[in-house]
C-alpha cells in the first residue's frame, strides 16, 4: 500500500486513462476517445503522448496486453489494453485521495456560508 | 484516402521515425493505426478539425520523442535488480576496512588522543590491509571487496608518478593563454586547478578501462570483464576507492584539518555502505554518488574555514590568501563535478559487445564477487 500511496497523485493523463479502462479492456483508439470524453474535451492527447503513458504503464505493471475484444476489420493488428490488479489499486487509491479533497473543499465551503 | 491525409500519414511516418527504435518497433504500428482512424474521423463532421489533429500531433511530437530517448537512455544505464543474494558479512567488512580505518586513525589519535603508538599501529593495518588486499585481489581474480583497494593503489601511484608532470603540461599553456601566474583572475586560478583535478580523475579512468578491456583478451581473466560489463559500478566503485587517497593528499600541509577529514572519508564510507548493500545498479550508483558528493563539499567546506588559519612557509606555491581562499574552494567544486562525471562514465561500457565466453561461475554475484 505504501508503494502505491508514494506513486500519488497521479498525472492526469495517467488517471484518465486507467479510468478509461476500468470499465473493461479498450484498444488504443477508443482510449483516446474515452480520455477525451471522461475529460469533457479538457485533455486532449497525441498519440505520442497516448503510448509514451502506455509504455509507462506496461513497464509498471498497471496495465497489460489482451486479445482485442472487438472484431477488427483492419490491415494492422489491434492491440487492447487492460486494467492489472495493481493498476486497478492505484486507480482505487487515487480516486480515494481525490474523494478527501473534495470533502475537504466542500466541508470548507460548507462552513463559510454558515 | 485522399491527398492530404495521405500526405499527413507519410509526414506522421517520418516522425515517428525519431522515436527510440525499441519504442518503435513496439508502438509504430498500432500508433499508425489510431493516427489514421483519428484522421478519418475527424474529417466526418468539420473537415478543418483535420488540420487541428495534425497539428497536435506536430506540436507534442518534440517533447514525447524527447522524453522517449531519456527513458530509454536511463533504461540502457542501469539494469534491472543484480542479484537476490546479498553480500557475505566477510566480503562486506573486507571492502569497508579500507574505508573505516582511515576514520579510526583520526579518530583514535587525534579525537580522543590515543598515544602515538596507537596512530603507528593503525597506519601499520591500514597498509597491511592494502597490500594483503591486492595481493589476494591478484591470486583470486580481482573478488568485487577488493574493487576500492586496488582503486587506492592506482589513485596513489597516478598522483606519485604524474602529479609533477600534470602540473608541467599545464603550467605553460596557462602562462601562454593568460600571462604571469600572479596576474591571473581568481577564474582562471579555478580554472587552473579544476584541470588537474579533471586530468587526474580521467586519466585514472582510462588507466583503468584498458586494463579491464586487456582483461577480456586472456581467457583466464575474462570472467573479471564478463563481471564489470555486467555492472559497470564496479568501475565506479573502483574510482570512488581512490578518494580515500585522494582525501588524504588534498589536505597535506594543512593544520586542524581532522575533523574535516573525519567528516570526509565518514561521507565516503556511507557511500561505500550503501553501495555494497544496494541490491539495485541504480540504487547503487547512488550511494556513489552521495557519498563523493558528501565528502567534496566537507573539503570545499574545509578548504574555505582553514586557508585564513594555515601558515604555509614562503615560497609555498599557495598562500593563505582571499584570492587562493577562493581558488582552492573554487576548484575543490569543479573536481567535485569531475568527480561526478568520472563516476558515471563507466556506464558507456554500456557501449562495448555484450560479455560473451564463458559463464560466470556459478554462485557468484556478478556485480561484488
Amino acid at each position: 500500500m505504501d508503494d502505491i500511496l508514494s506513486r500519488l497523485p497521479l498525472r492526469e493523463p495517467t488517471f484518465f486513462i486507467l479510468l478509461s479502462l476500468s470499465s473493461g479492456p479498450s484498444h488504443g483508439y477508443a482510449i483516446l476517445k474515452a480520455v477525451e470524453n471522461l475529460s469533457e474535451n479538457r485533455v486532449k492527447l497525441s498519440t505520442g503522448t497516448l503510448y509514451g503513458a502506455i509504455k509507462r504503464l506496461l513497464d509498471d505493471g498497471w496495465i497489460c496486453r489482451v486479445n482485442d475484444p472487438i472484431p477488427n476489420n483492419t490491415e494492422r493488428e489491434r492491440k487492447s489494453y487492460d486494467l492489472t490488479e495493481s493498476g486497478r489499486r492505484v486507480l482505487n487509491a487515487e480516486i480515494a485521495r481525490l474523494r478527501k479533497l473534495v470533502r475537504a473543499a466542500q466541508n470548507q465551503t460548507a462552513e463559510e456560508i454558515s | 484516402m485522399n491527398v492530404r491525409t495521405r500526405l499527413m500519414m507519410r509526414v506522421y511516418r517520418a516522425l515517428l521515425s525519431f522515436y527510440p527504435p525499441a519504442f518503435r518497433c513496439e508502438f509504430s504500428d498500432e500508433m499508425q493505426g489510431v493516427f489514421a482512424a483519428a484522421l478519418a474521423e475527424s474529417q466526418k463532421p468539420v473537415n478543418r478539425k483535420i488540420w487541428h489533429l495534425f497539428l497536435r500531433e506536430v506540436c507534442d511530437w518534440p517533447g514525447a520523442v524527447l522524453q522517449e530517448h531519456l527513458r530509454a537512455g536511463r533504461r540502457k544505464m542501469f539494469s534491472d535488480k543484480l542479484d537476490e543474494k546479498s553480500l557475505p558479512r566477510g566480503e562486506l567488512l573486507a571492502a569497508m576496512l579500507i574505508f573505516v580505518l582511515p576514520l579510526l586513525s583520526i579518530f583514535a589519535t587525534k579525537i580522543i588522543s590515543l598515544p602515538r603508538s596507537m596512530d603507528f599501529l593503525l597506519l601499520a593495518l591500514f597498509w597491511s590491509a592494502v597490500l594483503f588486499a591486492v595481493g589476494l585481489a591478484a591470486v583470486r581474480g580481482v573478488p568485487g571487496w577488493s574493487l576500492p583497494y586496488l582503486g587506492f593503489v592506482l589513485m596513489l601511484g597516478l598522483i606519485v608518478i604524474r602529479y609533477d608532470r600534470v602540473w608541467s603540461w599545464i603550467y605553460p599553456i596557462f602562462i601562454r593563454l593568460f600571462g604571469a601566474r600572479a596576474d591571473w583572475p581568481v577564474v582562471v586560478r579555478i580554472l587552473y586547478v579544476g584541470t588537474f583535478g579533471f586530468i587526474v580523475l580521467f586519466s585514472f579512468l582510462l588507466i583503468a578501462l584498458i586494463l579491464v578491456n586487456l582483461l577480456r583478451l586472456l581467457p583466464f581473466t575474462r570472467h573479471i570483464w564478463q563481471r564489470v560489463r555486467a555492472d559497470w559500478t564496479q568501475l565506479s566503485f573502483m574510482l570512488y576507492g581512490g578518494l580515500v587517497f585522494g582525501i588524504m593528499v588534498t589536505f597535506e600541509e594543512y593544520r586542524y584539518e581532522e575533523i574535516w577529514k573525519l567528516a570526509a572519508w565518514l561521507c565516503l564510507a556511507l557511500g561505500a555502505w550503501g553501495y555494497l548493500r544496494a541490491r539495485i545498479q541504480k540504487r547503487r550508483f547512488l550511494a556513489l554518488l552521495c557519498g563523493a558528493s558528501g565528502a567534496m563539499w566537507v573539503i570545499t567546506l574545509a578548504k574555505w574555514v582553514l586557508i585564513p588559519y594555515q601558515k604555509w612557509p614562503a615560497g609555498y606555491p599557495i598562500s593563505p590568501s582571499i584570492i587562493n581562499r577562493w581558488t582552492e574552494t573554487g576548484g575543490t567544486l569543479i573536481g567535485w563535478l569531475c568527480v561526478l562525471a568520472a563516476l558515471a562514465a563507466p556506464a558507456l561500457l554500456n557501449l562495448f559487445p555484450a560479455a560473451s565466453g564463458p559463464d560466470i561461475i556459478e554462485g557468484e554475484d556478478p556485480a561484488i564477487v
